[in-house]
């Protein structure tokens, strides 16, 4: 596996140590590409983590496959975020009154709440659950890996990630319909 | 419901995996089913929840990487470009240092008018030769002659006798008031005495002259004497513009030089 491969395959599983790997290895591409654009160097760590994040997103479509070098991959995320950006601040704000200043209505301020006692309830939940159970869920769900992807990064059979994803998830289910957030 | 089926067809529904001819029986199903769509919103919100908290996850590791590396010094500039910079630093100081010997060294020091006229003060010695040979190429008589009174005049300026020649000079003016070669010499005799009101006066007769040849040097040397006399800086100055703009002037350098150190 190539080097550019490991590193994908440690995005995947979210590793730190890839993103490290990333920033040693393109932060400075991107700092020139951003200040060669006309920004700074502050504006260019935020590009950076944007862009990684991105990238992240990135692998996780359906059918992804690295054709080309991450570099490559990365430095157009980079670019097309930088000049989002600009365009963005040349936009000018909102007049008071513009629909998008209406507050929220109470149901829409309720499901809002309820939204982010879910993810903290979730995020809580993934924190107990033990490290191969949290790695299943991360291929299967977020990832949206195959079976028998999961198998062979992890090293098991399809029918044991099958088995173990279905346990993990039912352990979350339990956890939320006890809280009654749902 | 079964569970197990309806888990794995709610994912295959909910992340798109089923053809077309499965969802459409599928949504059919929900319509009749509230629980099997109760079962589709739970799972929805559960895996959205799931996938959002790894996101944030990442995002907080990405961040984390980040405030790491800043605590390295990982974002400071890099090593080769602080030499870089240091090395057009350095250049930037030997150039300005480079300036700054240029200014104080090269560039005319501003002077006082008094000592600017001894720097720039020399009595005409270029032109007196040449009025001297004319005056012997002639041939005239040995007799004192009007020429020979002015040649010999001059041949006690050309020498430094700047007392003697005044002396000739005014003796021969006073015979030829209004010989201009005798008056400018006798000028510069005079400025060369210290006497600079009667040369000044002399100069800028001499100065408006038409027809005069060394008008321009009267220009000069009255400029030259203004600079010794009260008041008369301001006048100065404007002679001295005036033939520092002079191109066949031959002491429009000068002229310019003085300008700048006045």
């Amino acid at each position: 596996m190539s080097t550019e491969q490991e590193w994908l395959a440690e995005l995947r599983a979210g590793k730190k140590s890839a993103y490290e790997a990333l920033y040693h290895r393109h932060f400075r591409m991107v700092e020139s590409l951003v200040v060669r654009l006309g920004g700074g160097r502050e504006q260019a760590r935020d590009i950076f983590q944007e862009a990684l994040l991105v990238l992240v997103q990135s692998i996780r479509k359906p059918g992804f496959q690295l054709t080309g070098k991450l570099s490559t991959l990365l430095y157009a995320i980079a670019r097309n975020l930088w000049l989002k950006r600009k365009a963005a601040d040349k936009i000018p704000i909102q007049e008071a009154g513009s629909l998008s200043n209406f507050p929220a209505g109470e149901d829409g301020e309720k499901a809002a709440l309820e939204k982010d006692a879910l993810l903290q309830l979730v995020t809580e939940s993934l924190a107990q659950l033990e490290d191969d159970c949290r790695a299943v869920l991360r291929y299967g769900i977020y990832q949206n890996l195959s079976h028998a992807e999961i198998a062979r990064l992890m090293g098991y059979t399809e029918a044991y990630v099958k088995v173990k994803k279905f346990r993990c998830l039912e352990y979350l289910r339990k956890i939320v319909r006890n809280s009654n957030l749902l | 419901m079964s569970n197990d089926v309806n888990i794995e067809q709610i994912h295959q529904y909910l992340f798109g995996e089923m053809e077309v001819t499965e969802r459409e029986a599928f949504e059919a199903a929900m319509e009749k089913d509230e629980a099997l769509q109760e079962a589709v919103r739970f799972e929805q919100q559960l895996l959205g929840a799931i996938e959002q908290s790894f996101e944030e996850q990442d995002r907080k590791n990405i961040e984390q990487v980040d405030r790491q590396l800043q605590g390295q010094g990982f974002f400071e500039v890099p090593r080769s470009m602080r030499r870089l910079a240091l090395r057009v630093a350095a250049a930037a100081a030997v150039i300005a240092l480079g300036i700054g010997i240029w200014w104080f060294a090269l560039k005319p020091q501003a002077i006082g008018p008094a000592l600017a006229f001894g720097q720039y003060f020399h009595p005409e010695s270029a032109e007196v030769n040449g009025i001297i040979e004319s005056l012997i190429s002639v041939g005239f008589t040995p007799e004192m002659n009007r020429s020979d009174s002015l040649r010999e005049a001059l041949l006690r300026y050309r020498e430094g006798g700047y007392q003697q020649a005044a002396d000739a000079l005014g003796a021969f003016l006073q015979d030829h008031p209004q010989n201009d070669t005798a008056r400018f010499y006798l000028a510069l005799a005079e400025m060369s005495l210290s006497q600079y009101e009667s040369a000044a006066a002399r100069l800028a007769d001499l100065a408006q002259a038409d027809g005069f040849e060394q008008q321009k040097q009267a220009r000069w040397y009255l400029a030259l004497c203004y600079l010794r006399l009260e008041g008369t800086l301001g006048p100065a100055r404007r002679l001295l513009e005036e033939l520092a703009e002079d191109s066949r002037f031959d002491k429009q350098l000068e002229a310019r030089e003085l300008l700048e150190k006045l």
